[in-house]
């Protein structure tokens, strides 16, 4: 569980064809753009989560 | 040399500069100790917890020079420059499962640099000395680089000289950065850290809510951007300059967002910062707090498309965002901003100037030089060795084209990543042998730096088919270019690997597999 909370935001941040569009577009800014910037939080979530499922 | 001088800006500008400057000096007594023990100077004494970790990191990684080449990228060719997202998301991740094994071993056993780890682990002094020539070699161009920043910021203020002249107010601002570190070690970037990144974070927050409003919206940016690089595309489609990435140029996004990523905590001044942590725990913190700065890196990056939106007249991307600084805010507040990237030159040059000067001292003169040093020898050849770095940063921006710094720049990333595999392998398995890995390093030296020459300049990426001489045409079929540390870090692991198998390591080993759980140590 702990290395797939890890593992989970690379595969989003690698998986390029998934984001590489214009569309849906969030207050103007295109996909490719506003989904890269929401990752890097989510991804530090997740290793905040992977560290607390590695503590119990 | 002043007549076109934006007065105002630059009072500001010296102002700030002038501050951190005293604050360099001051940092000596913080946190008081003996600073003639390297273990002091050039490692604050391993005694910064997760909030001084987490200014010291993030000044130390978030360069001046990423601040003007990022958006430069994004602002000539639009979504390719955004790699540096992915790069900095899944770095994180690997930190967290990594560092926090590094850092242990490294207090338990005293070690400050990347190769004390290596020569402890494999007890391979040939392997110690790869892994220290290569960190001074890909350190020394970024520093220059740090200079160039610096220079951009200068210049944007209306400074102009000529000649030697032209490099007189970085030539101050580098004497002065040589003498705290010399004076503080890295007490001094850790205390100017905690300015430079509020002032990022201040200038940055600024950017992204006013320059939006006076241009219309984040819509009317990005629809200005995409006609832009439109017309860009249509008069050189080679150029691939786009708001998406095309077809050609997703191989080289995500190879270069995962070997970028191998290689920014192989750079001794990235070590450095992690090793002067206080525990291990601060280190795994520092691995979920330091995304915020990613962020405002994204941000950053947007300031391309923005500088673009603004039509600012620009002589090369890089002067994209004192260009937009200057046309979107009053000079006071301009000079704030380029005090701020100025700053962010100051850290990472100082911590990059400890970790190779470390690296210098610990690995290659002492063993090879004068074995028998006191820990006072090391700190006084430290403190001389980071002088030295200094002013051949200075060197190569005075003599040499700007050109050849970036060159020796992306070979430096290329060329870094190689001792990925003694690193990260060794803190987990201590199956691979000290020959294999030093062999392996050659080839992967070979393999990138042979890959990253096109003839006729060097560029990062190569499509993986080659002309070999002798042996004919080779093609692996993938069908996309990649990044060509990445390639070799391949061809590095798998020589490794393969000669292990043959040559098994008779060697000693001075860590033991507990030595590498923090948790278990504290």
């Amino acid at each position: 569980m702990k290395f797939l909370l890890l593992l989970v935001p690379c595969i989003l941040a690698l998986w390029v064809p998934l984001y590489n569009s214009i569309p849906p577009a969030l207050f103007g800014i295109p996909f490719f753009f506003w989904f890269q910037l929401v990752l890097i939080p989510i991804s530090a979530l997740a290793i905040l989560a992977a560290d607390r499922v590695g503590k119990n | 040399m002043f007549d076109h001088l934006n007065v105002v800006a630059t009072a500001v500008f010296v102002f700030f500069f002038g501050l951190v400057s005293v604050l360099g000096f001051v940092a000596a007594r913080w946190k008081a100790a003996d600073l003639d023990h390297i273990h002091e100077w050039g490692l604050g004494g391993r005694r910064f917890g997760r909030w001084i970790t987490w200014f010291l990191l993030g000044g130390d990684l978030y360069t001046a020079y990423t601040v003007i080449a990022i958006p430069a990228v994004v602002f000539a060719i639009g979504a390719f420059g955004f790699f540096a997202v992915p790069y900095t998301i899944i770095v994180y991740p690997f930190l967290y499962l990594t560092l926090p094994r590094l850092w242990a071993v490294s207090q338990k056993h005293g070690y400050i640099t990347a190769a004390d780890f290596v020569l402890g682990r494999y007890g391979h002094k040939g392997l110690e000395l790869a892994v220290a020539a290569t960190g001074i070699l890909a350190t020394m161009p970024y520093i220059a680089l740090q200079l160039v920043g610096l220079e951009k910021v200068i210049l944007a203020l209306g400074f102009s000289g000529q000649g030697i002249m032209a490099h007189a107010p970085i030539t101050i601002a580098f004497v002065i950065l040589a003498l705290f570190t010399y004076k503080s070690g890295l007490r001094a970037p850790a205390m100017i850290a905690f300015v430079k990144d509020a002032m990022i974070y201040i200038f940055i927050i600024a950017a992204i809510v006013v320059i939006p409003i006076e241009l219309g919206g984040f819509g009317a940016i990005f629809e200005a951007a995409g006609k832009a690089f439109d017309a860009k595309d249509a008069a050189n489609p080679n150029l691939a300059a786009g708001l998406t990435l095309k077809p050609s140029q997703v191989g080289p996004y995500i190879t270069l967002a995962i070997g970028s990523a191998m290689a920014l905590f192989m750079y001794p001044h990235a070590l450095t910062g992690s090793l002067a942590a206080s525990s291990g725990s601060a280190i795994r913190f520092n691995t979920m707090a330091l995304p915020a700065y990613s962020l405002v890196l994204g941000f950053i990056a947007l300031l391309g498309l923005m500088a673009i939106a603004a039509g600012v007249k620009v002589a090369t991307p890089q002067d994209a965002v004192p260009q937009l600084v200057l046309w979107a805010f009053p000079d006071w507040f301009a000079g704030f901003c380029f005090a701020a990237i100025a700053l962010g030159a100051l850290v990472p040059a100082a911590v990059m100037s400890i970790g190779a000067a470390n690296t210098f001292t610990r690995n290659i003169w002492k063993p090879f030089v004068h074995p028998d040093m006191t820990p006072q020898e090391e700190s006084v050849l430290a403190k001389l060795a980071s002088l030295v770095v200094k002013v051949g940063a200075l060197a190569v921006i005075f003599f040499m084209p700007t050109q050849f710094a970036l060159d020796l720049q992306l070979l430096g990333g290329v060329w870094m990543v190689q001792i990925f595999p003694a690193m990260i392998l060794g803190l987990f398995t201590r199956w691979f042998s000290g020959w294999a890995l030093l062999v392996g390093w050659a080839v992967g030296m070979i393999v990138g730096t042979s890959l990253s020459w096109t003839g006729k300049a060097w560029a990062p990426v190569h499509a993986l088919s080659w002309d070999i001489p002798l042996a004919g045409h080779f093609d692996l079929g993938l069908g996309f270019a990649a990044y060509n540390g990445l390639t070799a870090v391949l061809v590095n692991f798998l020589v490794a690997a393969t000669l292990s198998l043959v040559l098994r390591s008779q060697a000693s080993d001075a860590t033991s597999p507990e030595d590498y759980d923090d948790r278990a140590l504290a």
